[in-house]
């Protein structure tokens, strides 16, 4: 596990989109639809295992298919990568209530946030944070966030049958 | 066979945890099963892949069998036990209850190292013990911690 290669132009975008998602966050906390605390920490937490999950498991191992950073080892800004992902599990969360997303709408939904996700990993791959191996390719990415985006839309819809989405606190 | 064995044992935790009678509420299920996921997932990296204290088989099947334990049948084994936590009226109770579950992770454990799904070198049975008592250890902590965040504005169904 090192510290980085090489503290570079990827390391330094990254704490910059890093910065700038995080600011976003906070913002629409500040906002009085902001969501309950619960759902909050666990949409941040969603978000931030999705990425830890498919990263470890088809970036990484025997498939191998991607490397973060500079390295295919661990390195700390790989956790600053990771922590990337959490606020967006939170825009999910918060504009799929905000949106009022129902049955005519969830498709357009997930969709949109899986061509986001695909435009994203572009953007990441082009600022060489994440480098393609093995054959991958960006395109391969469009059925993951398909996937991960619907599960993740038809978890909130379980959620909201149990728990009350809206803030009230 | 031992992917045979390591799938049973998964379609085993997945169908105790969907049958059960859960205590905890739906919201902080998911938080313990995430909680778990994210601590095994970059444990078992450091442990396997960084320190090479271990080595997972690159056999595809083998290796599917160690994702699917690492990624849904310790998680979920957690969420089961700490669901019994909440009808446990003593420290002994939960105790006994963390090393049932201690246990069962062991034996799957044990099966991945007998049908060399995983090779240990510089680990061994021991660390692991220590790991998964410390694992169901800080989850529940940090479950405690979760539970305290909720407000009377939410409100359960």
């Amino acid at each position: 596990m090192k510290l980085w290669e090489d503290f570079g132009g990827n390391e330094l975008f990254l704490l910059i989109t890093a910065a700038a998602a995080y600011l976003v966050y906070f913002l629409l906390l500040r906002r009085p639809d902001k969501l309950p605390k619960q759902i909050r920490i666990l949409s941040l937490l969603w978000g931030m295992s999705i990425g830890i999950l498919y990263d470890f498991t088809i970036g990484g191992g025997r498939t191998d298919f991607y490397k973060i950073n500079d390295l295919n080892n661990y390195e700390v800004t790989d956790v600053l990568y990771y922590l990337l992902f959490a606020p967006f599990g939170y825009f999910f969360f918060y504009f799929y209530e905000k949106m009022k997303i129902g049955k005519k709408t969830f498709i357009i939904y997930v969709l949109v946030w899986a061509l986001l996700g695909v435009f994203f990993q572009w953007v990441l791959t082009a600022a060489g944070i994440i480098t393609l191996q093995k054959g991958y390719r960006i395109a391969h990415s469009f059925p993951i966030f398909l996937l991960t985006q619907t599960l993740t839309g038809v978890y909130i819809q379980v959620l909201k049958s149990k728990e009350q989405l809206s803030a009230a606190e | 066979m031992g992917f045979v064995l390591i799938i049973f044992l998964a379609w085993l935790v997945l169908m105790l945890f969907t049958s059960m009678n859960k205590k905890l509420t739906f919201i902080e299920n998911t938080f313990v099963y995430l909680v778990a996921l994210v601590i095994n997932v970059n444990f078992t990296w450091i442990v396997y892949e960084e320190l090479n204290m271990a080595k997972i088989s690159q056999q595809i099947l083998d290796n599917s069998a160690f994702l699917i334990h690492r990624s849904i049948t310790l998680p979920l084994t957690v969420a089961i036990t700490l669901n019994l936590f909440r009808t446990a009226p003593s420290f002994g109770s939960k105790f006994l209850k963390t090393i049932l579950s201690v246990l069962f992770l062991v034996l799957a454990v044990v099966i991945a190292r007998y049908f060399d799904i995983v090779d240990y070198r510089k680990w061994n049975i021991g660390y692991e013990i220590i790991y998964l008592f410390l694992l169901h250890l800080v989850v529940q902590s940090l479950l405690k911690y979760f539970g305290q965040l909720k407000t009377r504005g939410v409100k359960e169904a």
